[in-house]
């Protein structure tokens, strides 16, 4: 539950909250952090994130590229260098915790709905047979109806993903609806009892037995969905949380369908605080919508795109970076949960604004320290050496708290877990 | 000659599968020397490979099973009014507020329907409240008995799936109906949530 003492914190100005994180704080949430249950959110940019938003900022100065210089940019302390008007705008509590990870993934080409097979998204989000988003969500356990959800206008990599363990992946396409099926919205009394409406929803499974014998791969993901609506629904109330805060908060307009980059992040919030989802994945929409090649004067404006798209609104209401202050600093403020949050992209960008191999994640959480741990140089190289995808997921497995290695050994561990 | 045309057709695909190096693999073709023991189309050919530009090979997401499998596919949204109107006899109220709750389409654009826990929720829900209003006459004023449910549950399955429910699962609906639903009170509603059980399983949601 985000209590008042906390939102407090987060809507300060960056003098309050220095106080908050810096003196008392960190001490405070990092030793409660350790007994508290983890969310992990997935906020990914299809298409490309550039590394000097997600804390190489530093790297371009010298030779201008995408425009960096020293007077654009923003040091946030121990190598974490941002873009001054965008991230580099996020709350101090946010700041401090900042852990910028590298990821080499050896795909600089684009998940697709016509390559499916290979690319960067698909590379981060999946071994190739099941998706790292459930995988993670089982290791981390619980009860939740809803361990895994997604946001966004398709599946993670362009295909329903297979459960995993009997963790699905289950997509959230309306606020509203989201806070019915985890009971969290006032009970209608015309409509469907919760249980009744469990019970006849298992006989609607059972009497479909015939059919989903006939089309297990087509009707796999109703099946899940049948497990997951009959779950929420035998849950108990769900802890407070109301479409007007979230309405509010994340100033969405009186809109309950998940049609901005804003309402995605205010849906991810509804499910970790009502359903205690375990892990998000938020996808912005489009296709390689992040992808900016463009050329001004002979080299690339990546930056600039990229930047004007960040400050631009997204499906009305606000802009993607005011939505991402918001919601860094209301799951920073949680405090009886630990929520990770890790904003990336699917492949930094090269100085001639074309694919990188690999991707630089920025990763927030009460427990992360700041810093870099195998970044870009100012090529948008990665050092030999750098962790593959399974290193980035044994680190966010660290950082929640996961017991074991499920994704092996933690390459991250001076800034994750 | 129509009859002739089937058959030739059936032979020209049915060598293909047979016989690697047939139709795929070299032009022309002359299948007098087919077998009735060859005409068996159980593996797809194997035919010439071809990489695309990800170099992946283009046939290897050709599927191969068998006829009649995984065809099932989730009806759209802009097809519930009339799939709901046809059984119930209108549309529920509910149901015209819901496009954002189940990704319809823009006009003249497609994409493929999916249910996940809570869409199938809210398809219950909606189900739910076009029931309620069907089951409010004296025909329902009285709690199902195994008799009156058996006669429901097999009526409305054949209404809503346009094919009979097999005994199992009538037996599935009839169990729900006298046992299952017990602590609710009103009668009209218990028909309710069996009528809209019915409208939640896979034979009406999909096509």
């Amino acid at each position: 539950m985000i209590s008042r003492r906390g939102l407090l914190k987060g809507m300060l100005g960056a003098g309050g909250a220095i106080i908050g994180s810096r003196i008392a704080g960190p001490l405070v949430r990092e030793a409660a952090a350790a007994e508290l249950p983890s969310s992990f959110v997935h906020v990914f940019f299809n298409g490309g994130l550039n590394a000097l938003f997600s804390g190489n900022a530093d790297k371009y100065v010298s030779g201008n590229v995408f425009g960096v210089t020293s007077s654009n940019i923003k040091t946030v302390g121990n190598g974490v260098v941002t873009d001054a008007s965008t991230f580099g705008t996020f709350s101090q509590t946010a700041l401090d915790h900042w852990a910028a990870v590298g990821i080499k993934h050896n795909q600089a080409l684009h998940t697709t709905p016509q390559n499916q097979k290979s690319g960067g998204e698909r590379a981060i989000l999946t071994d190739g047979t099941n998706c790292y988003l459930n995988q993670l969500a089982h290791a981390m356990g619980g009860d939740s109806a809803f361990p895994a959800v997604y946001f966004g206008d398709r599946a993670p990599a362009y295909r329903e993903q297979p459960a995993f363990e009997g963790v699905s992946l289950q997509r959230v396409q309306n606020l509203s609806d989201a806070m019915k099926t985890v009971g969290a919205a006032p009970a209608d009394p015309s409509g469907p009892n919760r249980e009744l409406a469990a019970v006849s929803l298992e006989s609607a499974q059972a009497i479909s037995a015939r059919q989903t014998t006939q089309s297990p791969t087509r009707l796999g993901a109703l099946g899940d969905a049948y497990g997951a609506a009959v779950a929420a629904l035998r849950k108990a109330p769900a802890k407070p949380v109301t479409l007007d805060e979230i309405n509010t908060a994340y100033q969405l307009g009186g809109k309950s369908e998940v049609s901005s980059f804003a309402s995605m992040l205010g849906g991810a919030e509804i499910m970790i605080r009502a359903a205690g989802t375990n892990v998000v994945n938020v996808t912005d929409f489009g296709l390689a919508s992040w992808d900016f090649h463009q050329l001004s004067g002979g080299v690339s404006a990546n930056g600039t795109y990229s930047r004007k798209k960040m400050l631009a609104t997204s499906g009305g209401g606000i802009s993607r970076i005011a939505a991402l202050k918001i919601f860094l600093d209301r799951m920073l403020a949680i405090e009886d949960r630990n929520v990770v949050v890790c904003i990336s992209g699917e492949m930094v960008r090269l100085p001639n604004g074309d694919h990188g191999d690999g991707s630089v994640a920025a990763v927030f959480s009460n427990k992360t320290r700041q810093g870099v741990s195998f970044g870009v140089d100012s090529k948008s190289r990665f050092a030999s050496g750098t962790p593959d995808v399974k290193g980035f997921w044994a680190g966010i497995a660290a950082a929640c708290g996961v017991q074991g290695s499920p994704f092996g050994a933690n390459p991250h561990s001076k800034l994750l877990g | 000659m129509i009859a002739r045309s089937i058959v030739l057709l059936g032979l020209v695909g049915l060598v293909g599968c047979g016989d690697p190096d047939s139709l795929l693999g070299r032009r022309g073709n002359n299948d007098s020397d087919s077998t009735s023991a060859a005409l068996q189309c159980t593996a797809k050919p194997q035919g010439r490979s071809y990489m695309g530009f990800d170099n992946n090979k283009l046939e290897e997401t050709r599927v191969n099973e068998a006829g009649g499998i995984n065809r099932a596919r989730i009806k759209p949204y802009s097809a519930m009014g009339g799939e709901y109107t046809r059984v119930l006899g209108a549309a529920p109220a509910s149901l015209g507020a819901s496009a954002s709750s189940f990704d319809d389409p823009p006009a003249r654009w497609y994409s493929e329907a999916a249910l996940s826990g809570v869409s199938l929720n809210t398809s219950f829900a909606i189900a739910f409240d076009g029931c309620v209003a069907q089951t409010t006459g004296s025909t329902f004023a009285a709690a199902p008995t195994s008799d009156t449910a058996t006669k429901y549950c097999a009526e409305t399955m054949r209404k809503a799936w346009s094919q009979s429910g097999s005994p199992d699962e009538i037996s599935g609906c009839v169990d729900l109906a006298t046992t299952k639903l017990s602590s609710e009170t009103d009668p009209h509603r218990q028909w309710a949530y069996v009528c809209a059980s019915i409208l939640s399983s896979t034979h009406f949601l999909t096509f």
